[in-house]
């Protein structure tokens, strides 16, 4: 479970520390950072199977305007920490990232390198121990089988500098903590989901929602074969927007697409162009929640998902019975959103350690922690969403 | 001091905000805090509206509205009475009579020297029309700096005239003091 994630000079961020929790809601006007911090995270999450530079154009478009335009420094840097389960053993990550920003030589965009790098754990036997260092090139790695056997060593090895080292880290035997790790980054999911592409019938190879709605057809029809009770709560829950629907079937005409229908119980079937983007959007939910949550059982870690704007097309009273479905401990996963809608800053009256306030400034916005005693208070006269409307959270 | 303030339109605001530049040199730590347009809730939002701006801190909150065809003592009886006992003390109830271009015009010779018309031409029931156009005010121009100037400099003793100005003045000069804030006398006759 992630702890803590403190990204600074990334785009409109300098120096913002999040600390989620469970659940999570991310609110400010527009232009404060809301998707970028959503961004630096997807970076570091990228980061541990790209290179640098094809992750910026996968999280940014582009790697210009990467660093903060007011800060006079071309390092970036992110710093965060979790906490995995290892076979029962808890044990506590601390990462660091710095990311240095050049003007290529060409005189055309930037370059992205890294420049420096620590991977650290505590628990069990462990404490504070370095699992990787890299500087200016150079990387030391433990050999964490040695380490256990009383004799640790370093592997010194040389760094790539378009990428970070933990991508390249594929020995599961000696590096088998800091390995746990990077699956731990690389699990991290991200939507911001577009009508369009949650109706293709385009299949990719394998199941996975992607960040804009697109193998919705082909991740349900991996659940109908391997997970049907995880489908079958997926469909109970999905009958509070269409009453009738019966179950979902299928046709995948060749590999590379599937069609998915809603069937109602007098047969009458209704594919992806005849279901509301709001139905469609529930559908994505109710996966990630469910399936998810139910996926769990196989993984390490909890997932990290962050949804951009559940709201778009969805009446909130239809959101709110599969929000409580969401554990605010983060149990079963950690949910970031974000969010304009005063009805869905609502739903969070429960769980007042989950709202993350941006407020503007330069060079850049600032993340608060609304205190929850005073926002019980002031919940005796007003609702939450009203609260955050007239700019009294924080 | 910080002043919170809810006003119906943008004239309104621009009012105070002259009139925070005419008495900053009474109350030079005046800091103006905007809450909701008062024209875009109703008269049982004011207890909202009030938590709302003290929430942000502010030591004195000014209601300011328009009668338009309604009797202004009435509806300033009115908005105070729906403020919770709470606030009262910190509510400085301004309601003007007819608008706020009635105050704006209330000294006719200084008003139509500024605006470049004649006096009859603003001596009317409403002068809101008149006002505006003679000053460029249109839905996308507010014509901040020139109403912010306007007041400013405009001799406001005698916009004492005005009943409903009395009023509001009466209650800022008494709570500004109660904050330890004397505002510019003017029935001293100080203004310039």
């Amino acid at each position: 479970m992630l702890k803590s994630f403190r990204v600074s000079n990334f785009r409109g961020l300098v120096n913002v520390e999040f600390r989620p929790v469970g659940s999570n809601l991310l609110i400010g006007p527009n232009n404060v950072g809301k998707t970028s911090l959503c961004a630096a995270m997807r970076f570091v999450s990228q980061s541990a199977s790209l290179a640098l530079e094809q992750v910026a154009q996968n999280v940014v478009g582009e790697t210009w305007n990467i660093a903060n335009a007011y800060v006079k420094d071309n390092t970036l840097q992110f710093d965060m920490s979790a906490t995995l389960d290892d076979g029962g053993q808890p044990l506590d990550f601390d990462y660091t990232l710095q990311v240095r920003v050049d003007k290529s030589t060409a005189g055309l965009g930037v370059t992205l390198r890294a420049a420096s790098e620590q991977l650290r754990v505590t628990g069990g036997p462990f404490s504070q121990t370095q699992l990787l260092d890299c500087k200016q090139g150079q990387a030391q790695l433990l050999h964490e089988e040695q380490f256990l056997k009383g004799t640790p060593y370093y592997a010194k090895t040389l760094s790539p500098d378009d990428a970070t080292m933990l991508s390249r880290l594929y020995d599961l035997q000696s590096n088998r903590r800091a390995n746990l790790f990077k699956r731990y980054l690389q699990s991290w999911l991200y939507f911001s989901l577009n009508p369009h592409a949650m109706r293709s019938p385009a299949a990719a190879e394998k199941p996975g929602i992607w960040p804009d709605g697109s193998n919705l057809t082909k991740s349900m029809f991996w659940l109908h074969n391997e997970r049907p009770r995880v489908e079958k709560r997926i469909i109970d829950a999905l009958r509070s927007i269409e009453p009738k629907i019966d179950l979902f079937t299928f046709a995948a005409p060749d590999p590379k697409s599937v069609y998915l229908f809603l069937e109602d119980q007098e047969g009458n079937r209704f594919g992806t162009l005849s279901i509301s983007d709001g139905t469609l959007r529930f559908l994505v939910f109710a996966y990630l929640i469910f399936g998810l949550a139910d996926g769990r059982a196989g993984n390490q870690f909890s997932p990290l998902v962050m949804i951009e704007e559940p709201e778009d097309g969805l009446y909130v009273g239809q959101l709110r019975p599969l929000f409580e479905k969401i554990d605010p401990s983060g149990a079963s996963g950690q949910f970031i959103f974000t969010s304009h809608s005063p009805y869905i800053i609502d739903l969070w009256e429960r769980n007042l350690a989950g709202i993350h306030v941006f407020k503007p400034g330069k060079p850049s916005s600032v993340l608060v922690r609304p205190d929850p005693a005073r926002i019980q208070q002031l919940l005796e006269h007003m609702p939450l969403g009203e609260l955050h409307y007239r700019e009294m959270l924080s | 001091m910080k002043v919170g303030y809810c006003v119906e339109g943008s004239t309104d605001k621009w009012v105070l905000h002259g009139l925070r530049h005419r008495w900053r040199r009474w109350c030079p730590h005046v800091e103006l805090v905007e809450g909701r347009y008062r024209g875009s809730f109703k008269q049982r939002e004011i207890p909202k509206a009030c938590l709302e701006l003290r929430t942000k801190g502010v030591d004195l909150i000014v209601l300011l509205r328009d009668a338009n065809d309604e009797n202004w003592r009435e509806v300033a009886q009115g908005d105070r009475a729906a403020c919770r006992s709470d606030d009262a003390h910190l509510v400085i109830v301004g309601v003007c009579d007819r608008n706020v271009e009635c105050w704006l015009v209330a000294d006719l010779q200084y008003a139509a020297r500024r605006l470049g018309v004649t006096q009859p031409d603003l001596d009317v029931e409403d002068p809101k029309s008149v006002f505006d156009r003679a000053m460029g005010i249109t839905p996308l121009d507010d014509r901040h700096a020139e109403l912010i100037d306007f007041v400013r400099s405009a001799p406001l003793h005698r916009w004492l005239s005005n009943r409903s100005f009395e009023h509001f003045y009466d209650q800022f000069w008494q709570k500004s003091k109660e904050r330890g804030c004397s505002l510019e006398n003017l029935r001293e006759g100080h203004s310039t």
